[in-house]
C-alpha cells in the first residue's frame, strides 16, 4: 500500500462507552491501512489484564446505557474487544504504559499476552507515533 | 457486466464490518482480481471510496438499491 500513515492512540479513561470508539478507530484504520499503534495507560489500562477489570459506565448517561446495549445487539455491533482483535490480525499494536502498571504493582505477565505487546515508556511510545495523529481517549 | 473474481458478503454488519471484510479479501487477492462487495451499513459508500483513494485501486461500480450497497472493485495495486 506504499507509504503508510500511523494513528496513534493513548487510550486512558477505559469506560465502556469510551472502549467502543477505541474498537471501531482501531479496527478501521488498521483496515485502512495505517499503522495503529495504541498505548493503554489509566485505568484503560485494566481492561487488558487477564483478570480484567469490570465493564463501567459514565455516572452521567447510565440511564442510556440499556437502550444503546439493545441498539448495539439489534445492529449486531462486535464488542470493543473483538474490534481490538480484528485490528490486531491486521497488525495494530497495543503497548501499556511501565509507568502506571508500575504504580499498579502489575507486570508484563498479568496483562493478556493476546492483546498487549509490550509494556514501554512514553518517550518509546511517542518516536513510535511521531509524525502520525494521536488520538486521546 | 464485470464478473467478479470473489463476492464478500458484509451485509448486515457494522462500520468497520465492511471494510473489514474488503480489506481480508484484497489480502487474498491477485492483480486483476475483481471484488464484489455486498453491504447494508450506510458508510459502507464513503468508506470504500476512501479505501480506493488510499491504495489506488479501480472502483468500476458503486451503487445502492433498497438499503443495499454493492461496489465492484478490480485489484490493480498491491
Amino acid at each position: 500500500m506504499g507509504e503508510n500513515k500511523k494513528i496513534g492512540m493513548v487510550v486512558f479513561s477505559g469506560t465502556e462507552d469510551k472502549m467502543i470508539p477505541v474498537g471501531v478507530i482501531s479496527q478501521g484504520a488498521a483496515a485502512m491501512g495505517y499503522d495503529v499503534m495504541i498505548f493503554f495507560t489509566g485505568w484503560a489500562m485494566f481492561r487488558l489484564l487477564k483478570k480484567p477489570m469490570e465493564p463501567t459506565w459514565p455516572k452521567e448517561f447510565e440511564q442510556m446505557v440499556p437502550a444503546l446495549m439493545d441498539g448495539m445487539k439489534r445492529i449486531k455491533a462486535p464488542s470493543w474487544l473483538d474490534m481490538l482483535k480484528q485490528a490486531k490480525e491486521m497488525g495494530a499494536k497495543i503497548y501499556v504504559c511501565s509507568m502506571m502498571s508500575q504504580a499498579a504493582g502489575l507486570r508484563k505477565e498479568d496483562f493478556d499476552s493476546s492483546l498487549v505487546d509490550d509494556v514501554v515508556g512514553v518517550a518509546a511510545f511517542l518516536e513510535m507515533a511521531e509524525g502520525g495523529q494521536v488520538l486521546f481517549i | 457486466m464485470t464478473q467478479a473474481t470473489r463476492t464478500v458478503d458484509a451485509r448486515g454488519l457494522s462500520c468497520p464490518g465492511p471494510i473489514t471484510e474488503l480489506v481480508k479479501a484484497y489480502r487474498n487477492s491477485k492483480m486483476g482480481d475483481i471484488i464484489e462487495v455486498l453491504a447494508t451499513d450506510e458508510g459502507f459508500k464513503q468508506d470504500v471510496q476512501a479505501w480506493i483513494r488510499k491504495t489506488g485501486n479501480e472502483l468500476i461500480e458503486l451503487k445502492e438499491e433498497n438499503g443495499e450497497i454493492r461496489a465492484l472493485i478490480r485489484i490493480v495495486k498491491r
